[in-house]
């Protein structure tokens, strides 16, 4: 730590190796959401890992390394939430989780400038700074977006939307709707997106469920997808 | 029936992606009766637009859209020749007022000229602010003012228009279906993207959302719009009231002189017979041969006919100043020039009236001149209608 501390330097990885008496290392790996020369919080996160080495019959020795680490001045702290005096402590929080549950599976959603829903937003890390891109007011989209799933339904072409739907074996018939609205799909990501368009439909049922459907393609076979649920 | 009166060509730079040839084609296939043509602050494609409907029978609605720097853009068609030549002045005032390749025009500056003009209102979004546009627009055009309803396949589409037509009645505007075309068939949308991305400097994938948020833009039959917007019948119906209100044709147009008066009390007819006959004794100082005298007269009578006088009137006001030369100096040699230039040169100047000088027109070879004056002595001289 003094070490960082005369270089100026904050870890942003940690890797722990023990050396077992039987001659093998077993290591783990915490890594942090932004560098930090903490001693506290460091060990902190070390401990929640460390039941992850199996002693065996015992061990000899065990080193600590900082392989990644990177200038960390005083300003490089506060960068998150300007004049929020408890920055460093929410980069503690994610860093306990995201190294229990895997980095990977902590992110925040940033938003990416696509009509097609499924590529309006992308991950990143929970610390990046805001990106300047905002999703347009006039698109609402559902609170909860799933992988499309087929649904069973009947609609008139071209624009009806469904009087019914089948979702999960259950059958909610439609009261109130918006729509269509039309998306296409990017043609200049893949020949199969040509031809692509999808119409989506809110629909409201009669217990005041909400969906958002879409009609996959305007021709007769076309296909009904549930793609989310609003509010 | 309904007429689509919001189409832009490709005249509106890298935001159209059809020619009027195109869009012409595909609106007779679809069974409409009329286009409405509107590129953005131009009429640079009425041209080709007015060729593509004679060549299809489709009527086209010569019009313009205007951005305006202080409120909403509005779509300009107007109804008669004197109302087009307005709209050609208020674009030139825009054009100058911006330099090369853009228009900077404001309300004040449609409100001066828009005598004649039928002015359909782009709505954005329904708020306060555009009840206040509505207000300002109804009291300059009257009745010749309407609030645009376009079913844009956005989400809350239905919400918009209906409160768009609820604001359009408060505010005592008709409401008119418009598609917004971009493109004559869905297919060309790529083209349009791929032109917007031209206009945006920026490769597809950037893009975002510089395309076009409605991506819907293709031209549609008439069947398609009244179920997309099926609740307002009226709005459809009246696309076809516009049509007939604007019954100004490219056909009106022809090269018109300005007309002047030469001499007070008279019309340039009599003014171009009157000031020749003074001016002829000086050419024939022995009096004017009978055959002359019968030509010029053959001539008045043809000019008068073909209402030509106008066209002569610069060649009358050659002969008035060197009239007046002839006064100060008494040996300039006199100059004839309305009896030199035979009637089928009059006629080639005015249906060539880019060539400029009537004089070329007069050369032209495989027409008829009237032989006698180009007989009469001194004649070919004064061909040159140039003042020497």
């Amino acid at each position: 730590m003094q070490d960082l501390d005369l270089a100026g330097l904050g870890a942003s990885s940690l890797d722990l190796v023990a050396e077992r008496v039987d001659g093998s290392r077993q290591a783990i790996r915490v890594v942090m959401a932004r560098p930090t020369r903490g001693a506290a919080h460091l060990t902190k996160l070390l401990v929640t890992q460390i039941e992850k080495i199996d002693p065996g019959f015992g061990i000899d020795a065990i080193s600590v390394a900082a392989p990644l680490v990177a200038p960390l001045r005083p300003e490089a702290v506060g960068t998150l939430v300007h004049r929020e005096p408890d920055t460093r402590s929410l980069a503690s929080l994610v860093d306990t989780i995201s190294n229990r549950l895997g980095a990977e599976r902590l992110f925040r959603m940033a938003p990416v400038e696509s009509d097609v829903p499924e590529r309006s937003w992308r991950a990143i890390p929970p610390l990046a700074p805001p990106t300047n891109v905002t999703w347009p007011a006039d698109l609402p989209r559902p609170m909860r977006m799933l992988a499309p799933e087929l649904v069973d339904t009947m609609a008139l072409m071209p624009d009806e939307p469904p009087a019914f739907f089948i979702w999960r074996r259950d059958r909610y018939r439609t009261a109130r709707v918006d729509g269509p609205e039309r998306i296409h799909g990017e043609w200049w990501r893949s020949d199969r997106e040509v031809e692509a368009v999808r119409d989506y439909f809110r629909i409201e049922d009669e217990g005041g469920r909400r969906f958002w459907l879409f009609r996959s393609g305007i021709s007769n076979e076309s296909r009904w997808f549930l793609h989310g649920l609003v509010g | 029936m309904y007429a689509e009166l919001q189409v832009s060509t490709h005249f509106s730079f890298l935001r159209g992606a059809s020619g009027a040839d195109e869009l012409f084609a595909a609106a007779a296939v679809l069974g409409l009766p009329a286009l409405g043509i509107c590129d953005r602050n131009s009429l640079a494609g009425v041209v080709r637009a007015h060729e593509a409907s004679k060549a299809t029978g489709v009527l086209l609605v010569l019009g313009c859209r205007l951005d305006l720097a202080d409120a909403p853009s509005m779509l300009v068609y107007p109804i008669d020749r004197a109302a087009y030549g307005r709209l050609c002045r208020l674009l030139t005032i825009g054009k100058a007022r911006a330099g090369k390749g853009a228009c900077h025009l404001a309300w004040e500056d449609l409100a001066a000229w828009s005598d004649g003009l039928i002015a359909i209102l782009l709505p954005d979004t329904p708020n306060d602010g555009l009840a206040e546009q509505l207000t300002r627009f109804r009291k300059q055009f009257g009745n010749r003012a309407y609030l645009a309803l376009t079913f844009r396949r956005r989400p809350n589409d239905a919400v918009r228009l209906k409160e768009l037509s609820r604001m359009a009645a408060a505010a005592a505007i008709p409401t008119v279906a418009t598609g917004d075309v971009l493109y004559h068939s869905p297919e060309r949308r790529m083209l349009q993207q791929v032109m917007t991305c031209i206009r945006e400097r920026c490769t597809i994938d950037q893009a975002g959302y510089r395309l076009e948020r409605t991506a819907d833009r293709h031209l549609k039959g008439a069947d398609e719009i009244a179920h997309l917007i099926r609740r307002y019948p009226d709005a459809i119906h009246r696309s076809m009231e516009i049509v007939e209100r604007c019954r100004f044709s490219l056909d009106e147009l022809k090269y018109q002189y300005p007309s002047e008066v030469l001499i007070p009390g008279l019309t340039l007819q009599e003014a171009l017979e009157k000031s020749t006959w003074e001016a002829a004794p000086a050419r024939y100082p022995d009096g004017v041969p009978p055959k002359v005298a019968t030509s010029l007269r053959h001539e008045f009578k043809l000019i008068d006919e073909l209402g030509y006088s106008s066209s002569c009137s610069e060649a009358t006001r050659g002969l008035a100043r060197s009239g007046a030369r002839r006064s100060v100096d008494p040996a300039a040699p006199p100059r004839v020039l309305t009896v030199a230039m035979p009637a089928p040169a009059l006629r080639a100047a005015a249906l060539a009236p880019f060539k400029g000088k009537a004089a070329d027109a007069a050369v032209l070879p495989g027409l008829p001149s009237l032989a006698s004056l180009r007989a009469a002595p001194g004649a070919s001289a004064g061909v040159s209608p140039t003042d020497g």
